[in-house]
């Protein structure tokens, strides 16, 4: 196949893209492809120079700009790139990232393993309202149970270390 | 130096006398990110290599991985880099941006785990022929030992928090390379997809980009990575992949059974292409290898293995072929060399009697 640039040399830079519902093709061969500044790795770049495109305008149900306090990315950064910056990400764009999990996965929530230092700060957690709950109740034999346990998980915890 | 030896040696996943079969390999990845910092994506340089550097030491003495190779991507060569890509060791996105980012290798290449991609962390685990149990389970080891060294960005809600929601959960894609040749020739391949697609599976072309499938290698995976867990994801993955493989054998069936010259006819004139060609193109490269692997597993094409003909695909690609020659080459060159390495290595190679268009003449 030849170049549908220069129409003599063989293409070999290959490119497929989806525009408004079509197919559309291209094929071009490297010098063309670098001629025009064609970074043949970034899809971003190829559909911009191919079709004339401008990069994609955020989805109409998103307004207003939003930065995250975790990270400083900005909604029209994650619009983008469909990257979050960091966790808490997560929370700042819940109105974007919320519909996007609902068609991609199967459930709204985890199912799968859990980090055992999660599972201990769960255990933790039900430990100390236990203990709340027994010294409320003046049930004092409970309570040193459980202070023990908990101080037993606390102790075994602080012998990792955290970046 | 470690890298001479990562892009020179075997490829532990495709080389394996294993790697014959429908299914020519199966990889399990695992996506996570470390708290207190910010994903890749809006990272600083100074920040990614903060991150390397702690990860670097969590790396130098894991149990799991006593022989894990650390290599900081921006310190080797590109075409060392587009080596390791098409070994399928590191991510285009990782060979494009080497500054901050890592390569952790381990087991001859049966782990690659990728530092400061699109995730703080790719583990990824890969092995010949269809194993999604076993890479899930080595791979779930080396994270859970990982895990006791950092802390890990996780919600009980949504699980290990990725950079992209579409990994968020478990993290985890398992996937299944699989050779669909008989689907083509029988043009059943499209629908297939299409339906693979709708039920909730993910299917790319050899080098896991675009929709292209050279070669007629496919790589299909999971969608879905929350609301279910690791043993579902490899359990409907394992069904999805035990029926393909399935519909490719019924395929291969069919066209003994139906049509075996138009068969007979296309491994022939695969292999008359690779005795004599003088310019191979990649594309054309991988589709005539595709049609001799399938010759020889129904008994058409003689003194090869399916593991050499894996070899050949991936020494046949652009940065094999420089890496090889000592210098960058020119398309033009590269399809050159490329004619002659093919048929340099499949020497041994013989149409069984009968199957050539010249030998049935005599009959």
């Amino acid at each position: 196949m030849k170049c549908q640039f220069c129409q003599q040399a063989d293409a070999t830079v290959h490119v497929k893209q989806a525009v408004n519902g079509s197919a559309r093709e291209l094929h071009l061969c490297e010098a063309c492809a670098a001629r025009n500044g064609l970074d043949v790795h970034s899809p971003l770049n190829i559909t911009d120079f191919l079709f004339g495109l401008e990069v994609e305008k955020a989805s109409p149900r998103a307004t207003g700009e939003r930065k995250c306090g975790g990270c400083g990315t900005t909604r029209s950064d994650y619009q983008k790139s469909t990257r979050l910056g960091c966790p808490t990400c997560y929370r700042t764009f819940a109105d974007d990232v919320t519909p996007l999990i609902a068609d991609a996965h199967k459930g709204p929530r985890h199912a799968g393993k859990v980090p055992r230092k999660e599972e201990k700060k769960i255990e933790l957690q039900a430990l100390e309202v236990g203990l709340k709950r027994a010294i409320e109740t003046e049930d004092f034999e409970q309570a040193a149970h459980l202070r023990d346990r908990i101080r037993d998980l606390r102790a075994a915890d602080a012998g990792s270390v955290s970046p | 130096m470690i890298i001479e030896q990562l892009v020179r040696n075997s490829v532990a996943w495709l080389d394996s006398p294993a790697a014959h079969g429908v299914v020519v390999s199966t990889r399990a990845r695992l996506a996570r990110n470390i708290s207190g910092f910010s994903f890749p994506p809006a990272a600083g340089e100074d920040d990614r290599k903060r991150l390397r550097q702690t990860l670097r030491s969590v790396f130098s003495d894991l149990k799991t991985v006593p022989d894990a190779v650390f290599v900081d991507l921006e310190t080797i060569e590109a075409v060392d880099r587009e080596v390791l890509k098409e070994r399928r060791l590191i991510s285009s996105e990782l060979a494009d941006r080497p500054e901050g980012s890592a390569l952790v290798v381990a087991a001859e290449g049966r782990f690659a785990m990728m530092i400061n991609e699109e995730d703080h962390l790719r583990l990824q685990s890969m092995v010949s022929g269809f194993h999604p149990e076993e890479v899930w389970q080595a791979l779930d080891a080396v994270d859970t030992e990982i895990e006791s060294r950092v802390e890990y960005a996780f919600s009980p809600e949504l699980g290990y928090l990725t950079a992209c929601p579409t990994n968020v959960g478990t993290g985890l894609r398992v996937s299944a390379m699989m050779h669909l040749p008989g689907l083509r020739l029988t043009e059943e391949v499209d629908s297939v997809v299409k339906g693979l697609n709708a039920t909730g599976f993910e299917v790319r072309g050899l080098l896991g980009e675009g929709t292209a499938a050279y070669g007629n290698m496919f790589q299909v995976s999971n969608r879905a990575s929350l609301g279910l867990s690791e043993s579902d994801i490899v359990a409907s993955l394992k069904r999805m992949v035990n029926d393909l493989t399935e519909h490719e054998m019924n395929a291969r069936a069919r066209l003994i059974e139906e049509d075996s010259l138009r068969l007979f006819d296309q491994v022939a004139r695969s292999y008359a292409i690779v005795e004599h060609a003088g310019l191979l193109s990649s594309s054309e490269a991988l589709d005539l290898l595709s049609a001799l692997r399938l010759g020889r597993e129904m008994g058409l094409v003689r003194g090869v293995s399916d593991s050499l003909i894996n070899q050949v695909m991936l020494l046949t690609q652009p940065g094999h072929l420089q890496k090889d020659a000592g210098r960058s080459l020119e398309s033009y060159e590269r399809d050159q060399v490329r004619a002659s390495s093919v048929r340099n290595r499949l020497r041994g190679m013989r149409l069984r009697p009968g199957v050539s268009g010249a030998g049935s003449d005599r009959l």
